[in-house]
């Protein structure tokens, strides 16, 4: 345990708490559960892209020598449900496949070797269906992919939503300059290091214990339960150390599927995703064509933006929405624009389901519109810094999606990183550099929420903190841990608040039926939102401790200070937490000392027009600049150092802050440059493999320098406002405007990969490479 | 996974009979496993039987006397990128070792294993090719040694037969001053495979190039050797134009083909700009003055 002065835990850099038992592998995640009797689960996936079923055999499966379950659509609740458009089965009840990967059949078996040939023995009778894997062709195509909808909207149309504040017109009529370009993004996947496991232990009382990786286990408790046609107390969520999900692991079809299984074969079952399934059938970050068009003054004044985007939904829902609105509502409110029109069509294709992947829709449109800012700045002949510091949102604005920013750095991360990256020349050519080897600077800002409403009623979180006679301090809340540090930093505010040192503090394990109800982890919420909703709880168990340390001695409660996890009295009384604790539980018949906290989202408008208005209670902000040097024969970029500013308002544990920065920056160059599904005309992925989908090595990153900007958030605990997004959404723009500065070159597509980059330089400057 | 045997013979004599004895069931040598255990999990081959090789110490091993270099088959691409022999006699070796896959993957993977996979990308292979390596195999029915280049014949195809394994592979250390240069393109630094491989080695005379050999990787259906642009060469100067026909020579040579990771267009490109650079590489590495790429 890292030794600081006890009420110094908030501003410690301290590892994270389970940094020993992961560093020496003994680390229990989902994957690694063994339960008696727990069989292995697989699953027969579709080989067409869009299909029907025409007839389904099972029976020989059934056959194989311990085989316990073989489940088909036919042994499926007929419940379409998804995660917000009800879009799917567990397993096609309707005949339907829809992407290659889809799952058709399922099997339960006593081993590995019998799963797989029971597998090989369902036979499915397909009829190929015509294919749809472009979006725009989609939106005017007679195949349906889904049932028309019924509001009679265009086929393929799985969502559709616009924003109009202001007045766009009246905006690019005062404009003196109007740009408009088009930009696309890629189809990235989450790429965790644990691929999915899941859990399913069916009980002799009619429950299921689902234990699964996912963000939001309440909202899925109660899915599942619809989904396998149970009541939602009937359904417990648990989980274990998850390897990493960065949005990837929010939904999955074997948290559904074990369950199916468990529940047929009356033992329990566990699924676990190849690396191919990882790669090839689960969620990637959706990929979208972004028009965008901007008016500004001659001085660089930004007045009025409009886009239209066209996301590729993917095969079935899930988030995507939710996605979609994200990418509409979000980017816009770094600057101080007039007059916004957004509008976005997601459309159902028929490849792999997309899905959250750290940022939401904000990576996207940021590309788009920080590279248009580049842009812009190029034609009106500024500097691209000089034009974001003249637009920059301020603390105490509202903007124009109508957001009340309570704190903002945004400025200062300008600053900060233009200074330490030495723009706009940068460093000279490196020895060993290749042949006219050209270097430029990029820089890209972000804005992103800590918390949004996902439930019309209210947004908020709620913990409880309980002190017990042995000394131990436990915190419960509703939100999991991804491997991303939040239980540490519930731990440090937690430790922070009662002046008791760390390693007497713990987080309770999570479990459906013993944490307080939660949204989820996402939104980069949990430090700013878990976090507040902890430090309150905390505040809560003193004020009680206080009470009775009072009513043990007879004296005013006004009379007592705390200090360092004890009471005092002026004569030099004390009584500390644990003997409190002991008092309430001799006292109560043994209860525990509870303190009890929630967050409700100070400042948030819960009454206003959904999904928009002021929908976080703080708000993050960013700037990256990335250096990069370009081969323009060969078109590699390779991405030298990127300095990350971020105003977290206030860094809970720094040596944690600076690491998911690291983190952050290193996948958004992965989004840049290297990462990115290719599909073939059949709508196969065709990287299944670490060895074809590039995620970028440790050799590949940059060198990072997070600068860490505190601006201090009224409402965020001690100040702080979320990091775990915000550390990837600029990146990829940051990137593609240094290699344009590099090259002369924009390229308006993601990533920036040496073919690309070499066909954009080529058709400028002609001939093979040089 | 298929479940499979593994056996574990320790002397060449012991392995052969095991590889000739499969009685009907698929039988396959087992180096370091880096290829062909990702292929059994990826259902792409199912053989009951994999005989491991790797304790057989007479296939392992780096000799060098005076001229000759010796590798075992079964020599780690680790020991040959670390080897201390082959830094002071022939750097271009170590230096391609160092570029295959990661220190893991280096740390598993053998010489003979990565050149018998026969991948058209295999990192070993261009080098050796210029190095005009030959190649042992040896069956049940015996010895039988032959130009390296011989050995391949398509994507994953040998020429060698079933239960024939390499046992060695040797080159001579070509007189004179000479350098050589090989440079391995992919989008990433490291676990990574060749989009295109070229590897260059100049013989120096004076300031003339006595004879310039290349070699392509990932670019055709096996890795190759490219004698157009070779006799180009022979004799000349390392002027801007030679160097810049020899590239464009090479990039007529190749056949490369359109896949996830480059099309077949940009590979071409590629060869010519990497050839470039490579020769002038191999030129600068063999004490020569000038040839700098065009």
């Amino acid at each position: 345990m890292p030794a600081f002065e006890v009420g110094t835990a908030v501003g410690s850099r301290t590892p994270l708490l389970e940094a020993r038992e992961k560093v020496c592998g003994r680390t229990i995640y989902i994957s690694d559960l063994k339960l008696p009797g727990m069989l292995v689960g697989k699953v027969l996936r579709s080989p067409l892209a869009h299909g029907r079923i025409v007839s389904i055999d099972a029976s020989r499966a059934w056959r194989v020598p311990g085989v316990k379950a073989v489940v088909t659509g036919s042994d499926c609740p007929p419940v379409r449900w998804g995660g917000m458009v009800p879009d799917q089965y567990i397993l096609p009840v309707d005949g339907r496949v829809r992407f290659v990967g889809d799952e058709v059949a399922a099997v339960a078996a006593t081993s590995e070797d019998s799963a797989r040939e029971a597998l090989a023995l369902i036979d499915v009778e397909y009829e190929e269906l015509p294919v749809l894997l472009d979006p725009q062709e989609a939106l005017s195509s007679p195949v349906e992919i889904h049932a028309r909808t019924e509001d009679g909207a265009s086929p393929n149309l799985a969502f559709r939503h616009r924003v109009v504040l202001g007045d766009p017109e009246a905006g690019f009529r005062e404009s003196e300059m109007v740009i408009e370009r088009t930009y696309r993004t890629s189809y990235q996947n989450a790429g965790y290091l644990e691929p999915v496991a899941c859990v399913a232990e069916p009980d002799g009382r009619g429950r299921l214990t689902v234990w699964c990786p996912t963000h939001d286990p309440f909202a899925k408790k109660a899915t599942i339960a619809r989904a396998l046609g149970l009541e939602p107390h009937q359904v417990r969520v648990r989980q274990a150390a998850i390897g990493g999900s960065f949005g990837g692991k929010i939904h999955h079809k074997s948290y559904f599927l074990a369950g199916l299984l468990a529940l047929r074969a009356g033992q329990p079952v566990r699924l676990l995703d190849s690396r191919e399934e990882a790669l090839g059938v689960t969620y990637p970050r959706m990929a979208m064509e972004i028009r965008l068009r901007v008016g500004c003054k001659r001085d660089g004044t930004l007045l009025v933006k409009e886009a239209f985007i066209v996301a590729d939904n993917g095969a079935y829902s899930n988030s995507a929405p939710a996605i979609l609105l994200v990418a509409l509502d979000t980017a816009d409110n770094m600057y101080r624009f007039r007059h916004v029109r957004n509008e976005g069509l997601l459309v159902y294709t028929n490849k792999v389901p997309s899905g959250p992947v750290r940022g939401y829709g904000n990576p996207q449109h940021t590309f788009a519109l920080e590279s248009l800012i580049d842009e812009l700045a190029g034609e009106l002949g500024m500097d691209p810094v000089e034009l974001r510091l003249r637009n920059a949102v301020e603390s105490g604005e509202v903007t124009v999606h109508g957001w009340r920013i309570t704190s903002c750095g945004l400025r200062e991360c300008i600053q900060e990183t233009v200074q330490r990256a030495g723009w706009p020349g940068g460093r000279a050519t490196e020895e060993g550099a290749p042949p006219a080897a050209r270097r430029g600077l990029g820089i890209a800002c972000c804005v992103h929420k800590s918390g949004a409403r996902k439930d019309p009623r209210y947004e908020g979180s709620a913990a409880e903190v309980r002190a017990t006679a042995d000394g131990l301090v436990t915190v419960y809340c509703g939100e999991p841990e991804l491997g991303e540090g939040a239980r540490t930093v519930w731990a440090l505010i937690t430790a922070q608040e009662l002046g008791v040192s760390l390693e007497r503090i713990q987080v309770a394990p999570f479990d459906t039926d013993n944490v307080p109800y939660g949204f989820g982890t996402w939104a980069s919420r949990v430090t700013t939102m878990v976090g507040k909703a902890v430090q309150l709880a905390a505040q809560d168990l003193k004020r009680r401790a206080l009470a009775l340390a009072a009513d043990t001695w007879g004296v005013p409660a006004a009379s007592l200070y705390w200090e360092a996890g004890e009471v005092w009295y002026g004569d030099g009384r004390r009584l500390t937490l644990a003997q409190l604790a002991e008092v309430e539980q001799v006292r109560r018949g043994g209860q525990a000392l509870l303190g009890r906290g929630e967050c409700l989202g100070e400042g948030m408008d819960l009454q206003g027009a959904q999904p928009f208005g002021n929908l976080s209670m703080a708000y993050s902000f960013s700037a990256h600049v990335a250096e990069v040097e370009v081969d323009p024969a060969t078109g590699l970029v390779t991405v030298q150092r990127v300095v990350a500013a971020h105003d977290l308002g206030r860094a809970i544990n720094p040596l944690m802050a600076e690491g998911q920065i690291e983190g952050g920056v290193v996948q958004g160059v992965g989004y840049g440059v290297f990462e990115g599904l290719s599909f073939d005309e059949r709508g196969r992925v065709q990287n299944t493999t670490f060895l074809d989908y590039k995620l970028a090595t440790a050799a590949d990153a940059p060198a990072v320098e997070p600068v860490l900007v505190e601006s201090g958030d009224p409402f965020g605990p001690f100040g702080a406002k979320g990091l775990a997004e915000p550390a990837l959404v600029p990146t990829a723009a940051a990137v593609a405007n240094a290699v344009a500065a590099a090259t002369g070159v924009r390229i308006r597509e993601l990533p920036l990969t040496p073919e690309r980059v070499w066909r954009a330089l080529r058709s400028r400057e002609g001939g093979c490479g040089r | 996974m298929k479940r499979f045997q593994v056996l574990v013979p320790t002397s060449l004599e012991e392995a052969l009979a095991m590889l000739a004895g499969g009685g009907g069931e698929e039988t396959l040598p087992l180096a370091g496993g880096t290829d062909i255990l990702v292929r059994v999990k990826q259902g792409k081959r199912a053989p009951t039987r994999l005989v491991s090789l790797t304790g057989i110490p007479e296939l392992v091993g780096i000799a060098v006397q005076s001229d000759e270099v010796r590798l075992g088959a079964l020599t780690r691409i680790r020991d040959i990128e670390r080897s201390v022999l082959l830094h002071g006699s022939v750097p271009l070796l170590p230096y391609a070792a160092s570029l295959l896959g990661s220190w893991q993957v280096r740390d598993l993977a053998t010489v003979g294993g990565n050149l018998a996979n026969a991948a058209p990308s295999a990192d070993m292979a261009p080098p050796l090719l210029v190095l005009e390596a030959r190649v042992k195999a040896q069956g049940v029915t015996g010895v039988r040694g032959f130009p390296l280049e011989a050995l391949f014949r398509g994507p994953g195809r040998t020429c060698l037969e079933p239960g024939e394994i390499l046992t060695d592979i040797s080159f001579r250390i070509p007189a004179g001053d000479w350098g050589a240069a090989y440079i391995k393109f992919s989008p990433r630094r490291a676990m990574d495979i060749a989009v295109v491989g070229v590897a260059a080695l100049v013989r120096r005379e004076g300031d003339i190039i006595r004879e310039g050999r290349l070699a392509l990787g990932a670019v055709a259906p096996t890795p190759i050797r490219v004698e157009e642009a070779e006799a180009l060469m022979a004799g000349q100067a390392p002027r801007p134009e030679v160097l810049r026909e020899a590239a464009r020579l090479a990039a007529v040579a190749c056949h490369p083909i359109d896949d996830v990771r480059a099309s077949a267009e940009y590979r071409r490109c590629l060869v010519e700009v990497l050839t470039m650079r490579a020769l002038s590489e191999a030129w600068r590495n063999s004490g020569g003055e000038g040839g700098e790429p065009a």
